[in-house]
């Protein structure tokens, strides 16, 4: 079961990964942040660490660039999968170390394919 | 000594100088002594070269009547030709020669033209009184000069003006009408008063006849022959042949007086052509050049070779500059002198500014030809240009009550050094809540209050001007107010540079655009938040978007759903798609760049891959095949990411228009070898698209006369996004004149080119 940190502002957004998750029965959301600073601190605070974390992009405090240059700095092998609905975005956010880029909304099954995908690579 | 001769005219008595001294009735003197004394007294009254100017000959004038009038005539005539020559000195030589030869009469003619000969080359721009002691020697009549005087000589002449006190005082008011008239006079018994000449006494001669010279119909000067013994007059040939005689020396005189003034003009004229500071033509008068000094050549910058026989015209004023100048030719070519400001052309295509003197040169009322003087006023009017924009510069600042000028002087000594010393005026100093006197007037202290990160901007329009870059520094900076606030400030000034470019002033005016400054902001502000709030709604949309889909696909999930109510999910999820995708193309149509890219190389097989999966996410309902030969690594692409919306809104048109539940996409590729391009031809079973439609398909949003009919906005950044690449795009049916079949998108790709 691969554990999951949700890290976006939007309180829904939580509840709907949570659900979608679930419901695949292979993932397991293990812990939420709601900015870039926050989910630093939730990773710091997380024993194991989560399999995967998934980022939005326009957050408050620390957007999700950001967050995600902070985490890898804190663990290089951090997986990192970028969601966001701008699609320009992406280059940058691989270019941050991002291991995935999930375009918003996508279906559930493009989240699922995602992080086979990246779970796969290890 | 004297040579002596027979003459073959008169009886002669051969007489030495010491015999002529010991008969002669002088009271004084000898020959010899007078020939001595004459030599020292000849040297000392010599004059140098620069006493007398030489001026060219003038107008005839005839002497007509004698008397005081004429005599004051002869005054003027005498001065006039005076200062018509080159120089004014004694006839030393001349009085030399003759005065140590002997020459007999009937040789004088011969004898006076070798003196002449040596006057004229040598002296001959001197006019003299020669008197001539006329003696028999052995039967033979000899002349031989004594002494001599100029009739130039301001003594001489006032002696003969006053008649009384000549040396020839018995040369009477007749008399001298008579030789003035060209005509001999001649009397016995005469006495030559010498006394003034300090080295005789009173000459008393027997005979005497006076010859006159005549130049240019004046009285030039006259030949003496005296006779210290023999009384008799001389006979009429004598005489005769003494006129000749001196009609050859008037006329070789008067040769020399002209020749003389002719070759010192040409030099004259030689030097001022050719060391003039200004370039100078002389021509024909067409405008045909004949000679052109070292000015011009080195001003239009042509060889000698290459103007001679052109016409000025074709050379520095060709093209557009023909016309004024042809006007000028033809003006000066009827004797019109003209002077104007004009520009003209180098041999090398340069624009001169230039002074223009045309003028005719006339030799009597004929015109033979015309000269051009043209003087490179390219600096002064660089300066006037200068001048006039500082003048502007100041009237502006003056007049506008909102402008502020400064100015500094550089230092003379070191022009490349900014200096510190500057002038604020009050207006300036007011803008930062200073008074006057409040405020140094220091460029340091200026700068210091400059707000850093607007310094380099403002140092670098300043250092671009100085290297001389730019025509005028201009630059906006914000400046520490009194109270701590900024102020916006725009600057605008030029240095004035003298002739060797070196700055001499710096001039400008500041204005506070504080005001200007905070409306722009205001405005940049506003942009800024309606892009803001854009992208909220897109962040927004797609968020909810994704809750709905989502929801969507868990209701899907749930256990016991009809089958009804998962079409109806997947309908839901289609529409909240499409609000995504509308929303994602606004946003890249809003911030895709307008200029060409660097591209990458992208693979189609690829793009295809990733789009397709793409879109029939979007589509739960309908099932997508797309079919293509396409394989990895083939057929590469000059694009990036923009590429993948290209197909990915295709691909969603067939999916989205298509009536049916199975969608068939074809993907046929062919490359362009001509053009390095691939065609790909986009193929759906669609219901086409009518011609009307296809026709406003891409429509450009910049495209004022279009009026968007709502059909989504997919194509039109399909459009942009090609024209990026350099590519192209348009719609066919799949089947020609039959739309119904189903549409073709044909794409042009520029072929990608791996390194």
């Amino acid at each position: 079961m691969a554990t999951i940190l949700i890290v976006d502002d939007e309180h829904f957004i939580h509840d709907l990964y949570r659900n979608i998750l679930d419901t695949s029965g292979k993932h397991v959301v293990i812990a939420d942040a709601y900015d870039g600073v926050e989910a630093i601190e939730v990773y710091k605070g997380s024993d194991p660490k989560p399999d995967i974390v998934i980022m939005d992009h326009r957050m408050p405090e620390m957007d999700g660039l950001e967050g995600t240059k902070a985490l890898l700095e804190l663990d290089p092998n951090v997986k990192v999968i970028f969601a966001s609905a701008d699609s320009s975005i992406k280059r940058t956010a691989i270019e941050n170390g991002a291991s995935g880029f999930l375009s918003k909304p996508f279906r559930f099954r493009e989240l699922i394919a995602q992080l086979d995908s990246v779970l796969g690579d290890e | 000594m004297p040579s002596k001769k027979t003459s073959k005219k008169e009886p002669s008595k051969k007489k030495t100088s010491e015999g002529s001294a010991s008969k002669s009735k002088r009271t004084k003197s000898s020959d010899k002594a007078a020939k001595v004394t004459s030599k020292k007294e000849q040297s000392k009254k010599a004059p140098s070269k620069k006493d007398k100017p030489s001026k060219k000959v003038s107008s005839k004038k005839e002497v007509k009547v004698a008397g005081q009038d004429e005599l004051t005539k002869l005054k003027a005539r005498n001065k006039e030709l005076e200062e018509k020559l080159h120089y004014y000195r004694m006839l030393k030589e001349t009085i030399s020669f003759c005065s140590n030869q002997m020459v007999q009469i009937s040789e004088l003619p011969e004898a006076m033209e070798s003196v002449l000969t040596k006057v004229g080359t040598e002296l001959g721009k001197h006019r003299t009184i020669v008197f001539q002691n006329y003696v028999d020697t052995e039967g033979e009549l000899y002349i031989h000069t004594f002494f001599e005087a100029t009739l130039g000589d301001a003594k001489g002449i006032e002696h003969i003006g006053n008649l009384e006190n000549i040396y020839l005082k018995d040369v009477s008011v007749d008399g001298m009408n008579q030789l003035m008239r060209g005509q001999p006079w001649q009397r016995t018994k005469s006495q030559f008063d010498l006394r003034e000449k300090k080295f005789f006494g009173i000459l008393e001669l027997e005979q005497v006849a006076l010859v006159p010279i005549t130049v240019e119909q004046g009285l030039w000067g006259f030949l003496l022959v005296g006779d210290c013994e023999k009384e008799s007059s001389m006979a009429t040939e004598e005489l005769g042949a003494l006129l000749n005689l001196t009609s050859m020396m008037g006329n070789c005189i008067q040769q020399e007086m002209t020749q003389g003034a002719a070759w010192s003009e040409k030099v004259l004229f030689e030097q001022l052509f050719e060391s003039a500071q200004e370039a100078i033509i002389l021509g024909y008068n067409d405008g045909t050049i004949i000679r052109a000094n070292e000015v011009f050549l080195s001003l239009f910058g042509y060889e000698e070779a290459e103007v001679l026989g052109k016409k000025i015209d074709d050379l520095v004023a060709p093209g557009d500059l023909s016309t004024d100048a042809e006007e000028v030719t033809r003006d000066v070519s009827i004797g019109v002198t003209v002077e104007f400001e004009t520009v003209r052309q180098t041999k090398k295509g340069e624009l001169i500014d230039v002074s223009v003197l045309a003028s005719p040169i006339m030799v009597g009322d004929e015109q033979i030809g015309v000269y051009g003087i043209y003087r490179d006023i390219s600096e002064r009017k660089r300066n006037e240009e200068a001048l006039k924009e500082s003048e502007e510069l100041f009237k502006q600042a003056i007049d506008g009550s909102e402008g502020g000028i400064w100015y500094l002087e550089f230092n003379p000594e070191d022009p490349e050094l900014m200096p510190d010393k500057i002038y604020l005026s009050p207006t300036l100093k007011g803008y930062i809540g200073f008074d006057q006197h409040e405020f140094p007037n220091s460029v340091a202290a200026w700068h210091e209050r400059i707000h850093p990160d607007d310094y380099e901007g403002l140092m670098r329009s300043s250092r671009d001007h100085r290297e001389g870059y730019t025509d005028h520094h201009e630059a906006y900076y914000r400046i520490k107010h009194k109270n701590g606030t900024y102020r916006w400030m725009h600057t605008r000034g030029k240095i004035i540079r003298n002739e060797d470019g070196d700055p001499v002033r710096w001039v400008g005016i500041i204005w506070d655009v504080t005001d200007q400054k905070e409306q722009e902001m205001e405005a940049l502000t506003k942009r800024d938040q309606a892009t803001l709030l854009g992208d909220i709604l897109a962040h927004d949309i797609s968020n909810l978007n994704l809750g709905i889909s989502g929801l969507m696909d868990l209701m899907v999930e749930l256990e016991g759903l009809p089958e009804e109510g998962k079409e109806l999910s997947y309908h839901v999820i289609e529409q909240s798609r499409e609000i995504t995708n509308l929303v994602a193309n606004v946003r890249k149509l809003r911030n895709i760049p307008v200029h060409q890219q660097q591209t990458e190389v992208v693979d189609l097989r690829d793009v295809l891959v990733r789009t397709s999966k793409g879109v029939k996410a979007n589509y739960p309902l309908k099932k997508m095949t797309l079919k293509h030969s396409v394989k990895g690594g083939k057929v590469l692409l000059a694009g990036n990411d923009l590429l993948d919306d290209v197909f990915f809104n295709i691909f969603g048109n067939s999916m989205k228009h298509s009536k049916s539940d199975k969608v068939k996409i074809d993907v046929e590729h062919k490359y362009l070898r001509g053009s390095k391009s691939y065609r790909i031809e986009i193929s759906d079973n669609g219901p086409g698209i009518p011609d009307v439609i296809k026709s406003q398909l891409f429509y450009d949003l910049d495209d004022a006369e279009y009026t968007p009919t709502g059909k989504g906005i997919g194509m039109t950044l399909v459009k942009r996004i090609v024209d990026l690449f350099d590519g192209e795009v348009w719609v066919e049916d799949k089947v020609a004149s039959d739309p119904s079949k189903g549409s073709k998108f044909i794409l042009i790709l520029k072929r990608g080119e791996l390194d």
